[in-house]
């Protein structure tokens, strides 16, 4: 794999041949600023340039078109890190060396520069019919949440833990926010973020660069976008220590329990100890072999999914389990223990190892998904970190069992929260 | 070893079939980083009816026992959980239970034989006793409640009970919270010993290794473990014609909007192999041109307020049973239902454009191809192919051979007596 960042026509551009792959991806990505209100514009912004371009109004004439360039894949996503907003333009064509038509590339970069540069809007406003459709939908995918049990407490614990962080902020919107949304103001949204965004652009695939740089000139026309930058600060950076913490619990009529903990890390993405937090999590939760995985699944039965995670620019760690609603002080107490193992320096030295080994292994494999290759590489170059994975790879190896320990004690608890079935009820088998 | 060659997709395989009846595909990828390997056997969740190993007459299992199987296997004789084995050489291991399949497999980037041979160990040693059965009881219940808090999965579970009368394929693939309490040790071993026999599975390795050391590291694990002498494995299935059970059902849940299946069952034709994949992607083609983003039905729909983004639809072809299934979230329940149903049912008589025809192949196609960028789709398409007797590398010739007057095939299932409605709605209703 070789990696090449130059600017083009003043915009930054990130070529990563590879020729392991049977296709080619283009991802052009916006950063804007994540706040209450954009999060929703974003949101719904992305949805109407994923479904109508001028040419191609309606979803029918769009598919028609990818399907005409052997079902290119296209879509438009917004996504948050802390106080930005990244909203992407996705293309993943067959390279042409495996098609009788050649003329599939040209056409795939004049198809996203009329994506990106001419969408569905006349006198300042999007087309009324589509945004009233894409706005429908959205509400719609905005109440589901309360449907997927899992996203739903994962939601509330965040509401409850974090209200004024923008870790709290639904990157699918919010539904009063959205309510009051016209198609004038969208057009407004689409016309801040081509002028006012930062843009990126990376191209995956087994090509030659002069190649690709001719069409990215001349086909996506990448002279015509923004060459601003932006500076929105990427993650917490306050440190919360003694905290009082907090339980809160909600009903539904459900037949499993959601337990939800929230601990803040203290730890932020561009500090010497994140790679240790990494290791950390993975050692308490990431793995079979991970502490909760052992103690709360295996040795005690209580539950089928448990696991942490790690939200390094929140600052977040987070524990997710579903178990009966009378096992839920066991388990709380159960998971709780385990955390302060790491804290009293009590470390499984051979779980340390693996749990190297297998993060190891994972950076390793995010090499064959193009995908998470160039995510990995855009938040690299977001935080200002090496895009190589090999020097990832080499400060998650120098990692030391103190790191993890320091890493573990600057870890505060702040919110367990549970979502239960309604006392006295039974459902389900 | 035989090497086979697919010059048009870029793709090399090679074969052996082992004295033990284990067959092994090796596709080596030398431009990626990572190995996937993966061990399956051909017996799912609607294997239930068999004639045990060694005996005469057909027994029934409890039902989510294949799956059950599946979790227990992990455990090895030393008490060890074999994942943690994997994961200790730096491999991801895991394992899946279908209606047809179950199948085991890790990745990893290091230390592929040493993982390999963790594999075909672990899967061809169980160790199974009363009280390592009870404790995944616990586990598993665990599991089977969270499937009952996701709504698509009642739904769809909800349309297969009313659309088959004792097929297993109207069952959760796990079984019960009761079921899985009537499984035993000695049940375990039954099931083991009929199914796990090498010749009834497939060991795929596909990704970043050598040929000759891989085929070298199977061949030594394989000699040095004793079988039975290959049996043919009696199963039966209740195989049913396209009459539904019951036309209309819903069942109530604490969500905010109701989801709504319409489901179409297939009947039993006694098709297989490449005729059962051409049925499947026939079908893939038509209900593209009915229900698929470029039709106008779909734009219809949207107009008016039938679907969200959540509908979607579902071919599911086997060789003992098949359905398609409409479903989404939706205020409209019943008009969606009835749009849904209206339309499938013009299709005794399909009217689809030779254009059409010809655009949806080249879609299906190209999908095939970008798919082909994941080891992990190469390897479970694998095994999904050929438990289905057919070569997944030769799906593209299949694909081309498709012609027009193919879809005529299908007309004869679009009958009344097929369609069946099943609706999971909110326990409260909300105010809007």
């Amino acid at each position: 794999m070789k990696l090449l960042t130059e600017m083009i026509d003043n915009v930054k551009t990130t070529f990563i041949q590879s020729n392991k792959f049977k296709t080619i991806v283009i991802k052009v990505l916006f950063r804007g600023k994540n706040a209450h209100d954009s999060a929703t514009q974003r949101s719904l912004l992305s949805r109407l340039l994923a479904n109508s371009t001028a040419k191609y109004p309606t979803k029918k004439e769009l598919t028609n078109k990818l399907y005409d360039l052997y079902e290119a894949s296209f879509s438009v996503g917004s996504s948050p890190i802390y106080e930005n907003s990244i909203v992407s333009f996705n293309l993943e064509f067959v390279n042409s060396k495996y098609l009788p038509d050649k003329k599939v590339t040209k056409e795939a970069f004049e198809f996203l520069h009329e994506a990106i540069f001419y969408p569905n809007i006349t006198k300042n406003q999007f087309d009324e019919k589509v945004f009233q459709e894409e706005k429908r939908l959205l509400k719609v995918s905005i109440e589901n949440i309360y449907n997927n049990k899992n996203r739903y407490a994962l939601r509330r614990l965040l509401d409850h833990m974090c209200p004024d962080e923008p870790s709290s902020i639904s990157p699918l919107g919010d539904l009063e926010v959205l309510k009051n949304l016209t198609s004038k103001d969208l057009a407004l949204t689409y016309q801040k973020m081509i002028s006012e965004d930062e843009v990126s652009v990376y191209c995956l695939g087994d090509f030659d660069i002069e190649e690709m740089k001719s069409y990215l000139i001349n086909n996506l026309k990448i002279a015509k976008l923004s060459s601003k930058t932006v500076n929105y600060p990427l993650h917490f950076n306050e440190i919360r220590k003694n905290i009082t913490s907090k339980e809160i619990s909600e009903e539904q009529d459900i037949n499993q329990t959601k337990l939800m903990i929230g601990f803040r890390t203290n730890t932020y993405p561009t500090d010497k100890l994140l790679p240790a937090l990494i290791v950390f999590n993975i050692m308490y939760g990431g793995l079979y072999v991970s502490d909760l995985f052992q103690v709360v699944r295996e040795k005690h039965s209580l539950a089928y999914e448990i696991a942490s995670q790690v939200i390094s620019e929140a600052g977040l760690l987070i524990v997710n389990a579903g178990i009966e609603k009378s096992q839920i002080n066991q388990a709380t107490s159960l998971i709780i223990n385990e955390f302060r193992k790491y804290q009293e320096g009590r470390i499984n030295h051979e779980l340390f190892e693996v749990a190297k080994t297998n993060l190891l292994n994972d950076l390793k494999e995010l090499e064959d998904d193009p995908y998470s290759i160039i995510n990995f590489i855009y938040r690299r170059h977001l935080f200002n970190l090496s895009p190589n994975v090999d020097d990832y790879i080499k400060q998650i190896q120098n990692v030391t069992l103190e790191d993890v320990i320091a890493v573990a004690k600057n870890i505060e608890l702040d919110t367990i929260y549970t979502l239960t079935n309604k006392a006295g009820e039974h459902y389900g088998a | 070893m035989e090497l086979r060659k697919y010059d048009q997709i870029d793709e090399i395989v090679y074969y052996e079939k082992l004295d033990n009846g284990l067959k092994v595909y090796l596709i080596p990828k030398k431009t990626y980083n990572k190995t996937y390997a993966l061990f399956a056997t051909k017996y799912g969740s609607i294997d239930n009816r068999f004639v045990p190993y060694g005996k005469e007459e057909y027994e029934i299992m409890p039902l989510g026992i294949a799956h059950f199987l599946e979790h227990k296997l992990f455990e090895t004789k030393e008490g060890i959980d074999a994942a943690n084995i994997l994961t200790n050489l730096g491999a991801q291991a895991n394992a899946y239970t279908n209606y047809t399949t179950t199948a085991y497999l890790f990745s990893t980037t290091d230390k592929v034989f040493e993982a390999l041979n963790v594999l075909l160990d672990f899967v061809q040693e169980p160790y199974f006793t009363d009280e390592n059965v009870a404790r995944e009881q616990g586990i598993i219940e665990q599991e089977l409640k969270m499937y009952l808090d996701i709504p698509s999965e009642q739904l769809r579970l909800g349309l297969l009970k009313n659309m088959f009368k004792e097929h297993y394929i109207n069952q959760d693939i796990g079984g019960t919270v009761e079921s899985i309490k009537e499984i035993t040790k000695e049940k375990l071993y039954t099931v083991y010993e009929t199914f796990y026999h090498p010749s009834n599975m497939v060991l795929v390795v596909v990704g970043n290794f050598d040929v000759n050391e891989c085929i070298k590291t199977i061949r030594n694990n394989q000699q040095n473990k004793q079988f039975h002498p290959i049996t043919n494995i009696k199963r039966e299935y209740l195989c049913e014609d396209n009459q539904v059970v019951n036309s209309y059902g819903e069942v109530k849940m604490d969500i905010l909007m109701p989801k709504v299946a319409v489901g179409l069952k297939l009947p039993y034709e006694g098709l297989s192999g490449e005729e059962l994949l051409k049925q499947e992607l026939l079908l893939k083609i038509l209900l593209e041109d009915v229900f698929g983003t470029t039709s106008n039905n779909y734009q219809e729909m949207l107009d008016k307020e039938l679907i969200t983004r959540s509908f979607s639809t579902n071919i599911f072809v086997e060789q003992t049973a098949g359905f398609l299934m409409i479903s989404t979230d939706t205020l409209k329940d019943d008009e969606f239902a009835n749009y849904v149903k209206e339309k499938l049912l013009s299709l005794n008589s399909i009217k689809m454009s030779k254009n059409n025809f010809n655009r949806y192949k080249k879609v299906i196609l190209g999908n095939f191809i970008k798919s082909l960028n994941y080891l992990e789709y190469i390897a479970n398409s694998f095994i999904y192919y050929h438990f289905k007797e057919v070569d997944i590398f030769k799906v593209l010739d299949i694909i081309e051979k498709l012609t027009y007057n193919d879809l005529k095939l299908l007309e004869k299932y679009f009958v009344k007596k097929a369609i069946s409605i099943f609706k999971v709605l909110p326990k409260n209703i909300v105010k809007q």
